[in-house]
């Protein structure tokens, strides 16, 4: 995936057959953070706890409501010929600066949710990775979204 | 002759009321070893319209040191923040500064 064009705020990427196969499969995970894993505070005071509840409540209101648009706009944006150009070498995909930003979002999405549902591994506080034959595919998804994220945030980056 | 008003004095309690009534919560990023350190620092940009020299330091703070505390704020403005963050995929929270 390479950035071949940068004007009037879009942005054109080209992508291989092989590489839009894998942005598909991998944008298709989305959304991949389990519900409710998100919290506001990691401890409460009583003295704060009804309101802090109620806040946890419409943080997963609000975080729900954003996936199911996210979806929708991913669904949208993949079956729009507009924006979704194929040939039978490549595919180039054309988003607005916005788009951009909301790109970023679905991929650490599925980024984060995948390297949970590999039992979240730290080398350094030595937990290990968990591969099972359930989570493999969370494996490469978490290493695709963060190569399609690397190739944005240098395209973005390069535009400033 | 004019009756001469009794001047208006004006409690000093300012900010001992206003400390109470608005508690200072920390907004604190906390490190997801998975997050891609550009990310990361654009995330912060983005949210705080920090410069980016700002957004790496607190980036490195996090990769570092396993957390940051970014701003502190009322508890609305904190919540909006973490709101923010959590739609980023961040690992955010909000904490009272006590």
């Amino acid at each position: 995936m390479k950035l071949v064009k940068h004007t009037g705020g879009r942005f054109v990427f080209q992508l291989t057959t092989r590489e839009q196969r894998l942005f598909m499969g991998v944008t298709g995970l989305y959304p991949v953070i389990p519900a409710g894993a998100r919290k506001l505070v990691r401890q409460i005071g009583s003295a704060q706890s009804a309101q802090i509840d109620e806040s946890q409540h419409l943080l997963e209101e609000a975080l729900a409501e954003q996936r199911g648009a996210n979806q929708r706009h991913l669904a949208e944006f993949l079956g729009d010929p507009q924006r979704v150009h194929t040939t039978k070498s490549y595919t180039r995909l054309t988003f607005a600066a916005a788009e951009m930003e909301w790109l970023l979002q679905v991929l650490n999405d599925i980024r984060v949710g995948s390297w949970m549902h590999l039992g979240s591994p730290d080398y350094e506080a030595e937990k290990r990775l968990q591969v099972t034959e359930e989570n493999v595919q969370h494996y490469w998804a978490r290493e695709m979204a963060g190569a399609f994220q690397s190739v944005l945030l240098a395209a973005m980056d390069a535009s400033q | 002759m004019p009756e001469i008003a009794e001047p208006l004095v004006l409690p000093v309690v300012e900010s001992a009321t206003k400390e109470t009534r608005e508690p200072g919560w920390l907004v604190v990023c906390w490190d997801d070893p998975v997050n891609l350190m550009g990310y990361v620092t654009h995330v912060f940009q983005a949210v705080f319209g920090w410069n980016k020299q700002k957004a790496e330091s607190h980036m490195m703070q996090v990769h570092k040191q396993g957390k940051s505390v970014l701003v502190r704020a009322g508890f609305e403005k904190a919540e909006h923040y973490v709101h923010q963050l959590h739609r980023y995929a961040l690992n955010a929270t909000m904490e009272r500064d006590e």
